[in-house]
């Protein structure tokens, strides 16, 4: 049977504890002893120490004055201390205790406080002070001595380390900047024109340079001699004498021969100059009045296809009224530029309106234009009699006011072979065409010209005697355009007449003559001269071609050549060649102050 | 030729059609008649509407003869 004891009331405290015995208390019970054995393992410490101290801006500063002019360590960026890390090197360098700071707080230089000593013994009064600094002086001492244990004895192993890592680092900076120092000189060689070309030249003339290594046998003893150049005068043979004159006939008795070797000098020449300037002169005033004519971006051009110059302008509008043609005839103008001269009648002017702004917009032509449509009119031509080619032109030209000019070789033309319907210009046209001759037009005068094609044919351009019209070096050309104009390398032509004339067969001296150019019949040709020139006209543009076109200054004065004329025979004097090609088209552009050339020349390259 | 007018160079473009001469070879029973050009450049065989005969000079335009065309003086010339 259970048996509940309840307790209740205060809680038990410490100070009055409440015993509860249930039962006997046994006092038998006596105390126990023994003894209890731990054995312990030898404890062990261990630990490490490291001093970093990140002022070590004196070391870079003292070792990057000496280092700096050394380049062969360059090879010593492959070397394997790369690999070391530079931080704990620069962690165990040897210069890091600063405490010297104290010992300058504690330099003797408190002898200053002698000054009190001098009003007093001064041996008395300085003793307890000596004492007090000299105090300082033990415990730097002991810092240092402190600091100076095994980790201080690796400063000269650590000296080494930083010292190879900064010239690794060194090296590469200065030598990167004086590669690229060099690249900038090589440029400015670049710019230089004469160095290269000459000596092309030289490898060009040199006679020796294809020796070689004699061939197996037997050598020859023959010593080879330089080659003698030819003499300045070969006489013919048969005793004839052949005479060239460098100029032409002036009074007196003076003969002046020339070698035909040398070249003939040009007659107009643009001199090689570094800088070429020019300053020009342009008038515009209608003709013949003179009243001075507003003109900008004047554009003149003609080709060897067109008979005469065109003029395209631009000016203000009140150019409508002043150029406005009056009692049916149109008005001309006179353009002179630097003293070259055109005349243009005025064919079209308009004008453009718009906000702000209203110019005025002309062309013109030369005063031939005065042959054609729609100042002449169409009518017919017949001889009844022989007559030549020139007089056939005369005939056209008559009473209109225009001069021919006839510079091509006349021939006869039977009665009855010509027969034109048309207006003047279209007949005289095709007086022209039937001998393949070019139809112009003189710049400032009403004058008609008949031209060869080709005064000289490309075969014989090059060559001592051969004086070109205008010679000028490359370094005038502002702009060159180069376009090849292939044509088949006909070596005969076949030129008949129809119901009169002659059948001409002519074959370019020194060929076979196996390419035949396509038959051409026309009822002028009727004499061996219009055989003739037709057949140049048909022999000349073949083979290899090529349309340069160059942009030149307009220089005028003394030998300067001014704006070029057509037919010219050019040579142009290039670093590496020096060629020649004939002028077929010039532009003459003026805008603003500046003035321009544009020469298109024919150029054989056969 | 070498031109740098832009009409020029048109009309070089435009089809042409040439006035040729040339002699009867040999007349076809078809019409047409083989003629040998000028200047022994080649032979044509071209419509015969006029019904010349053989060995005569004609004048050729447009495959067909148009006409007689006289015997002219040959000239052989070099450049």
């Amino acid at each position: 049977m259970a048996t509940d004891l309840i307790f209740q009331g205060g809680a038990p405290s410490n100070e009055r504890p409440i015993d509860l015995v249930f039962g006997e208390v046994d006092t038998t019970t006596s105390a126990q002893t023994g003894a209890l054995h731990i054995t312990l393992q030898q404890p062990t410490f261990s630990g490490s120490g490291a001093y970093r101290s990140n002022n070590a801006s004196r070391i870079y500063a003292g070792a990057a004055a000496g280092w700096q002019t050394a380049k062969p360590l360059l090879e010593e960026q492959s070397a394997p201390w790369a690999g070391s890390t530079p931080d704990f090197v620069e962690a165990a360098a040897p210069w890091q205790p600063a405490s010297a700071q104290r010992v300058d707080a504690a330099a003797p230089y408190q002898r200053v406080q002698i000054a009190h000593t001098s009003a007093g013994a001064p041996w008395a009064a300085s003793q307890p002070l000596d004492v007090a600094a000299r105090c300082v002086h033990g415990p730097m001492i002991g810092i240092q001595a402190g600091h100076s244990n095994a980790w201080e004895q690796a400063i000269s192993i650590g000296a080494e380390r930083t010292a190879r890592h900064q010239e690794m680092l060194r090296n590469g900076r200065p030598l990167i900047q004086h590669r690229w120092q060099v690249a900038h000189q090589l440029a400015a060689e670049l710019i230089s024109r004469s160095n290269a070309s000459a000596k092309r030249w030289m490898a060009q003339r040199y006679p020796w340079d294809q020796a070689r290594r004699p061939p197996a046998g037997k050598s020859s003893t023959i010593t080879p001699l330089p080659p003698i150049s030819p003499p300045c005068y070969t006489p013919p043979a048969q005793d004839a004498v052949e005479l060239y004159f460098s100029t032409q006939y002036q009074p007196g008795t003076d003969l002046i021969f020339s070698c035909k070797l040398f070249d003939l000098p040009a007659g107009l020449v643009i001199p090689y100059r570094r800088v070429y300037v020019a300053a020009h002169t342009i008038t515009v005033t209608t003709y013949p009045g003179g009243a001075t004519v507003v003109l900008t971006d004047i554009n003149i051009t003609t080709d060897a296809d067109s008979y005469c110059w065109s003029l395209s302008a631009t000016g203000p509008v009140n150019l409508m009224e002043q150029l406005a043609p009056s009692s049916g005839a149109p008005a001309q103008i006179r353009i002179s530029i630097d003293g070259l001269a055109w005349v243009f009648a005025v064919e079209k002017i308009g004008r453009t309106r718009q906000f702000g702004q209203a110019r005025a917009q002309l062309t013109g032509r030369s005063t031939t234009s005065a042959l054609d449509d729609p100042w002449a009119v169409a009518r017919t031509w017949t001889n009844t009699s022989t007559i030549n080619a020139a007089q056939v032109l005369e005939q056209v030209l008559d009473l209109s006011g225009i001069t021919p000019d006839w510079s091509v070789d006349d021939w006869l033309i039977p009665a009855g072979a010509w027969s034109h319907t048309g207006t003047p210009l279209s007949a005289a046209r095709r007086l022209a065409e039937s001998i393949g001759a070019i139809l112009h037009s003189h710049p400032g005068q009403p004058t008609l010209q008949v031209l060869r094609r080709y005064p000289l044919m490309p075969w014989e351009w090059y060559g001592n005697a051969i004086a070109p019209d205008v010679q000028l070096p490359l370094s005038a050309v502002l702009r060159e355009s180069y376009e090849r104009r292939d044509a088949p390398a006909y070596n005969r032509a076949i030129v008949s007449g129809t119901t009169q004339g002659v059948l001409g067969i002519v074959t370019r001296a020194g060929t076979a003559g196996d390419v035949a150019a396509p038959m051409v019949s026309d009822p002028l040709i009727t004499a061996q001269e219009a055989v003739l020139q037709r057949a140049q006209s048909i022999l000349g543009p073949t083979g290899r071609q090529a349309l340069i076109a160059l942009d030149l200054p307009v220089l005028t004065g003394g030998t300067l050549p001014g704006v070029l004329q057509l037919n010219q025979l050019t040579e142009i004097i290039e670093p590496t060649e020096t060629w020649r090609g004939l002028v077929r088209g010039v532009q003459v552009k003026v805008s603003g102050a500046k003035v321009r050339q544009t020469v298109t020349m024919e150029r054989n390259l056969a | 030729m070498t031109t740098i007018n832009p009409f020029a160079r048109l009309l070089q473009l435009l089809p042409s059609d040439p006035l040729r001469k040339g002699a009867i070879q040999v007349t076809h029973a078809d019409g047409t008649a083989t003629v040998e050009l000028a200047g022994a450049t080649g032979t044509l065989r071209v419509r015969n509407p006029l019904g010349l005969a053989e060995g005569g000079g004609v004048f050729i335009q447009g495959l067909a003869i148009t006409g007689q065309a006289p015997d002219l003086p040959v000239v052989t010339l070099e450049l």
